[in-house]
């Protein structure tokens, strides 16, 4: 028995280095991008400056989606911002010590978002409570608009026709059950409608989104 | 061989003799020919089964051939005591050529009997044959009764052929209305169940089913399908109901007395098909015409024939629902044009339709279900949609206020008030009318608003009778539906105690408050809400309020009185006209009159009046214009619309009335009875979102998951009671329900909810 005691403590000590090297090298990036003064956000927080710095050597642009993925590996809880701990525990649960490895990181989450539906959803949902101002139950409509159009680029047809009626409808704030069914609609209803279930437990909203869709649809066709 | 066929035949051939000539037989002669028979078995099976060992067939085939006797010779035997049978059966029968009906008949009973008991002896001379004899194409192991069974057939040949048709024709007779004898036939008819009996199972079946039902029911058709269609030739349909109902009746007697009870189940249903089913249209054609000329028996008729088949009354069921409809809706046509606004007509006219077909129905219809269901669609329809609610703009409304509005008239003091009895038949009207109201809630709203008038005012014609209503909408629509109607009743019970315990709390203090006082203190959230004024009483009034507030606040520490003036009323006398009046009034109208209680010839111009009063204008107005209108006070500038500030007002020395006693709270001071209306609407849309909410969570709170079209639908059920409800409306409830964290959506499943305890 004790030799293999033996090993495994030898084991953890080497684990246990490792973890330190990796905490140092984290902590390290961390303390590029904190603690500029024009953020005046203190040591233990990086800023919207320091984000813009962070973004500009990951070579992305700040409408990119992969911020929005990597504020949500993160768990960032502030837009614009990370708390220490935040970074550290992020970067070191995803094995990430440089910038390089995190622009692979998100890279690599940005192509599995493509396919895997329940992912998706899981980071459309943090956008919801991430994206909206952080002690309101709701969040306002052009915010959610300004989301949906981060998330979803050109993936679903109907997004453009569904934020046009939402301004023409004046909505102003997007309910949190509405936020989360939009996503089941773009994902299930196909763009013509065809198989929208009227007798589901959609929204009113979006029911009488697809009603004006239709009728839309109507005078296009008798016109 | 001594067991061949050829050798025992002619000793067997005498002894059958022997028994048709009913000559005895020794038994010892009995068991020869019973050892005749059982040898020549035994050895036919051995000769077979020996060849058969010798030069095997395919095994298969030898047991079949065996069973299907192709290879027993004792198949000969059998033939040779068929041929007997037939020959001496035959010749025995021809006794009865010269023979008619019954003669005929009783000989061949007579015979039946005799040829009964030979063929038990006969059966036990050939009980081995019996045993071993198959023919081609029956089974094996039948029972041992063939022989018998055989001359049965014979029998029946000879009865088929010529006696039948005598016996058709006998009860065709009957059918025309001649008297027969019924005792012979029902002779016939116990003679082919008798044949029967003896066949184990099917003993109906084999004879008197095949033989004798079968010809008598389909006599029976062709029979009736020419009478059908002759009769309604010559006659009119009503008459051709009656015909069947005859008809079906003697059929009935006719097998209750000669046939078997069996056959009635087929017979009717003959019958049934023969006069109804193929003649179903005529009586949908004509049901409409009948209940438009009331022809209640002859409805009845077509009910009682109709349901006899099946979905046979389907057709009537709608074609009742719509003549209902139509009939209410002329009626309320009707009333349109005179009186759109009058509850009492509007009431006469549903009332009239409604009653005179529950009538018909529970009278003709024997209130049947789907009957019962064609007058509840129905009148839930015309009572909803007619020519009044167009008038109305469609608004739903609308009944529910003609009926509340008729409830006050029969509650309310008049002088024609009815009896007791009278008023409780006509609350039940009013809750048989009730119960087809969509909108429950909105005659709620109009009842109580009436109710809380008859009750400030003292307007009630019977407190019985104000009771009885209230539980009687209890009893339909459930103890919340009539809290608050209750509790306002409830409110002015005691506030007659308050009133008068206050006045002897006075009595015990001394004090003199000068004027008759009575209070009526009523619970805020039970009563309607009821327009506030602002104003300030004169000293008079306002002393005793101060007393009182202060006996209210000893006996009930903590509650907040608030004054609503608008209610009150008061008494005055007046000594400023040429006359002695009382008058009747407002306490708006008295304060205003009060006024010139210090110098009654003075004239105050309406800012004066504000000032002192400390009304604002828009509620002064109409008080001073109720007081114009009676001529009390005479306005000293011409008086526009518009009433100016400057506007100038005197009591008018020359006022006159027939009466001592004038009533100045007739004229009302009606000033924003549209807006009012508005506020009503309102108030019944926040009511029905709170009761929709009510109603989702306390479904979620049983059920804690439930999918969302089963929600929607135990919702609707449910709401339906009180109003018709919307589903969007619904809909939108649950997503308010789920943003206030009552509900949420399932994780799992998008279409599911599910309670948040």
């Amino acid at each position: 028995m004790s030799p293999n005691a033996q090993q495994s403590t030898t084991d953890e000590s080497n684990v246990m280095d490792d973890a330190k090297t990796v905490t140092v090298a984290v902590h390290q990036l961390f303390e590029r991008y904190a603690n500029k003064p024009a953020d005046n956000l203190g040591p233990d927080r990086i800023g919207p400056h320091g984000v813009l710095e962070l973004l500009e050597d990951l070579g992305i642009g700040s409408t990119d989606r992969k911020v929005l993925i990597l504020a949500w590996l993160l768990k960032a809880k502030i837009q614009c911002e990370f708390t220490a701990d935040e970074w550290n525990d992020g970067l070191v649960a995803l094995g990430v010590v440089s910038i390089d490895d995190l622009r692979m990181v998100l890279e690599k989450e940005e192509r599995i978002l493509e396919k895997d539906a329940s992912k998706l959803k899981t980071l459309y949902r943090f956008t919801y409570t991430f994206g909206k101002p952080e002690h309101h139950r709701k969040m306002d409509c052009e915010t959610a608009i300004v989301y949906w159009k981060i998330l979803f680029e050109d993936r679903y047809a109907l997004l453009d026709a569904w934020t046009s009626f939402l301004r023409v409808q004046q909505i102003d704030v997007i309910k949190s059950d509405i936020w989360n069914l939009v996503l089941e609609f773009f994902e299930q209803v196909d763009a013509n409608l065809s198989n929208y279930d009227d007798e589901a437990a959609w929204p009113v909203l979006l029911t009488d989104f697809v009603e004006h869709i239709r009728k839309e649809k109507c005078t296009v066709g008798t016109a | 061989m001594q067991y061949e066929v050829e050798t025992i035949w002619p000793d067997l051939e005498s002894g059958l003799d022997d028994i048709f000539g009913e000559r005895r037989i020794e038994q010892k002669r009995y068991m020869t020919l019973y050892t005749h028979v059982y040898n020549h078995c035994i050895n036919s099976i051995k000769s077979l089964v020996n060849p058969a060992i010798l030069a095997p067939k395919s095994g298969r085939n030898s047991i079949n051939d065996y069973r299907n006797g192709s290879l027993f010779s004792g198949s000969e035997l059998y033939q040779r005591l068929k041929n007997y049978l037939e020959r001496t059966v035959t010749e025995a029968l021809q006794e009865g050529n010269e023979k008619h009906d019954e003669e005929l008949f009783r000989f061949y009973v007579d015979k039946w009997k005799q040829f009964c008991f030979y063929f038990k002896v006969i059966d036990g001379i050939f009980d081995c044959l019996n045993k071993h004899l198959c023919e081609p194409g029956v089974e094996v192991n039948r029972d041992s009764k063939r022989v018998l069974f055989y001359v049965k057939t014979l029998l029946l040949r000879e009865l088929d052929a010529r006696f039948m048709q005598g016996v058709m024709d006998l009860i065709r007779q009957e059918r025309d209305g001649q008297t027969i004898d019924r005792s012979f036939i029902r002779a016939v008819v116990e003679f082919y169940v008798d044949l029967g009996i003896d066949e184990n199972s099917r003993s109906l079946e084999r004879f008197y089913r095949q033989k004798f039902e079968k010809r008598f029911l389909g006599e029976t058709e062709n029979y009736y399908t020419t009478e059908a269609d002759d009769f309604l030739q010559q006659n009119s349909f009503t008459e051709y109901m009656k015909k069947i109902e005859k008809r079906l009746n003697e059929e009935a007697e006719r097998c209750n007395f000669y046939l078997h009870a069996t056959t009635l189940q087929p017979l009717s249903q003959i019958c049934e098909t023969v006069f109804i089913q193929r003649k179903i249209e005529l009586f949908q054609r004509d049901f409409g015409p009948l209940l438009e000329q009331e022809r209640d028996d002859d409805l009845a008729r077509i009910y009682q024939l109709c349901g006899r088949i099946e979905q046979g009354l389907e057709e009537l069921k709608l074609a009742l629902e719509r003549h209902i409809t139509r009939q209410g809706q002329n009626a309320i046509d009707e009333i349109a044009k005179k009186s759109p606004n009058d509850p009492r007509e509007f009431m006469r006219g549903i009332l009239e339709v409604h009653m005179r077909y529950k009538g018909l129905v529970s009278k003709s219809f024997r209130d049947e279900a789907g009957f019962k269901e064609a007058l509840d669609k129905a009148s839930s329809h015309f009572i909803n949609k007619n020519a009044i609610t167009k008038i109305a703009g469609n608004s739903s409304s609308k009944v529910p206020e003609l009926i509340a509005r008729y409830c006050d008239l029969l509650l309310r003091k008049s002088k024609d008030n009815i009896g007791e009895a009278e008023m409780e038949e006509q609350l039940q009207n009013v809750i048989a009318v009730f119960k087809y109201i969509e909108d429950k809630d909105v005659f709620q709203q109009f009842y109580t608003k009436m109710l809380s008038k008859r009750l400030i005012g003292g307007l009630s014609a019977s407190d019985t009778a104000e009771s009885q209503m209230i539980s009687k909408l209890k009893q339909m629509c459930g103890i919340e539906y009539t809290n608050k109607l209750q509790r306002m009743f409830t409110d002015t019970e005691l506030s007659k105690n308050i009133t008068e315990n206050f006045r002897k709390n006075c009595q015990e203090k001394d004090i003199a408050l000068g004027l008759d006082f009575a209070i009526m203190v009523l619970g805020y959230s039970s009563w309607p809400s009821m327009p506030q004024l602002q104003m300030q009483m004169p000293l008079k009034l306002s002393e005793t309020i101060e007393h009182f507030k202060n006996y209210y606040n000893t006996q009930h520490n903590g509650r907040k009185l608030s004054w609503i003036y608008s209610q009150s009323r008061g008494e005055l006398s007046s000594t400023g006209f040429q006359k002695k009046y009382g008058f009747q009034a407002w306490t708006a109208q008295m304060a205003v009159l009060m006024l010139y209680n210090e110098a009654p010839k003075q004239a105050l111009n309406l800012k004066e009046m504000m000032l002192q009063l400390n009304m604002p204008k828009d509620q002064l107005v109409p008080v001073v214009g109720s007081l114009l209108k009676c001529g009390d006070v005479a306005a000293g500038t011409e008086v526009e619309n518009e009433i100016a500030d400057t506007a100038v007002f005197a009591l008018n020395p020359n006022f006159q009335s027939k009466k001592i006693k004038v009533d100045l709270t007739r004229t009302q001071m009606r000033s924003e009875v549209k807006k009012e209306a508005e506020k009503d609407k309102q108030y019944i849309e926040e009511d029905r979102r709170l009761v929709t909410e009510a109603c989702i969570v306390r479904i979620m709170k049983t059920r804690k998951r439930l999918a969302h079209n089963e929600l929607i639908s135990e919702v609707l059920q449910q709401l339906s009671t009180r109003f018709t409800p919307n589903v969007m409306k619904v809909r939108t409830s649950i997503e308010g329900l789920m943003e206030r964290l009552f509900l949420k959506r399932a994780e799992d499943a998008m279409n599911v909810y599910e309670y948040i305890a």
